[in-house]
């Protein structure tokens, strides 16, 4: 069971943060103009705001399920507590993300906000899992 | 061997798997919406595969040096290590040919054999069903 959970909690890892860095990578090196309505990039970061938050509803239920169950391996250390910290932010940044894609036909300059964000979530992934090392050592997955 | 140091190879171990995602994952979903374009539209999506392939191949090698280091210094060599790590390595030694072979093809489309191409949809699913099954057993041999 636990060996599940984390097998689940790591895909979600993966799952999220390919969303997050693939997507700045592909949006930050096309052109502006292949971003825009009717260019070939437009859609794009949708499937990867969509990949990014399905990948941060997995972590959440998993990663408390080994908390729960395994409090030994997991313990509520101050460095858990710093993790927690960049995992609220991501999950905020994710979901503005989200929100901004769906309100992006009505409110076009709702956009702007994107690039500062899609950089903002990947390095919430990154130091997301510096503090999960660091709070959980061997056992951070 | 220092914690420190585990601490950060683990990190660096961490970092690589999320580059190495984002690579992969990134080029499939990529490569998948561009079929489903115009072609000359197709084209320009299809333009970032090359650097999600170099991602995820520099994020392959951080897992490589990376976990080497950590047998090396937390289990002092590979002959303690349990099976489930052994068919781990059976994975990694399966996405690491898969990761070769993609960027081999991306040098020969760019050196204009647009033929080549044909095989991407064959190596992403190889490199992505290896890292899948690769986790897995890492989960199950480590956890």
């Amino acid at each position: 069971m636990d060996s599940a959970l984390v097998i689940v909690h790591v895909l979600a890892l993966m799952l999220g943060s390919a969303g997050g860095f693939a997507a700045m990578l592909t949006l930050g090196h096309a052109r502006p103009k292949q971003k825009e309505k009717g260019g070939a990039m437009r859609g794009v970061g949708r499937v990867f705001s969509t990949m990014s938050l399905m990948g941060i509803l997995l972590l959440w239920p998993t990663g408390i399920a080994l908390v729960v169950t395994n409090p030994d391996l997991y313990p509520l250390s101050p460095m858990f507590w710093m993790k927690m910290v960049f995992a609220v932010a991501l999950t905020v940044t994710t979901v503005s993300i989200e929100m901004i894609y769906a309100r992006a036909r009505q409110e076009p300059q709702m956009a702007r906000l994107l690039p500062s964000l899609k950089p903002l979530a990947a390095l919430c992934y990154i130091m997301a899992a510096i503090f999960s090392v660091l709070a959980f050592g061997t056992f951070a997955a | 061997m220092d914690q420190t140091i585990l601490d950060v190879l683990l990190i660096v171990h961490f970092a690589g798997l999320m580059m190495g995602a984002g690579g992969g994952i990134g080029s499939t979903i990529v490569m998948g919406y561009a079929r489903s374009l115009p072609p000359e539209k197709a084209a320009i999506v299809q333009g970032a595969g090359p650097a999600l392939a170099r991602l995820s191949t520099a994020g392959l090698v951080l897992l490589l040096l990376t976990g080497g280091a950590m047998v090396q210094f937390k289990y002092g060599g590979f002959s303690a290590m349990p099976t489930m790590f052994w068919v781990k390595l059976v994975f990694v030694a399966t996405l690491t040919i898969a990761a070769v072979l993609i960027e081999v093809t991306y040098a020969q489309v760019k050196k204009g054999n647009t033929a080549a191409a044909a095989n991407l949809p064959k190596f992403g699913p190889l490199a992505g069903i290896s890292s899948l099954l690769a986790v897995v057993f890492a989960a199950l041999a480590f956890h």
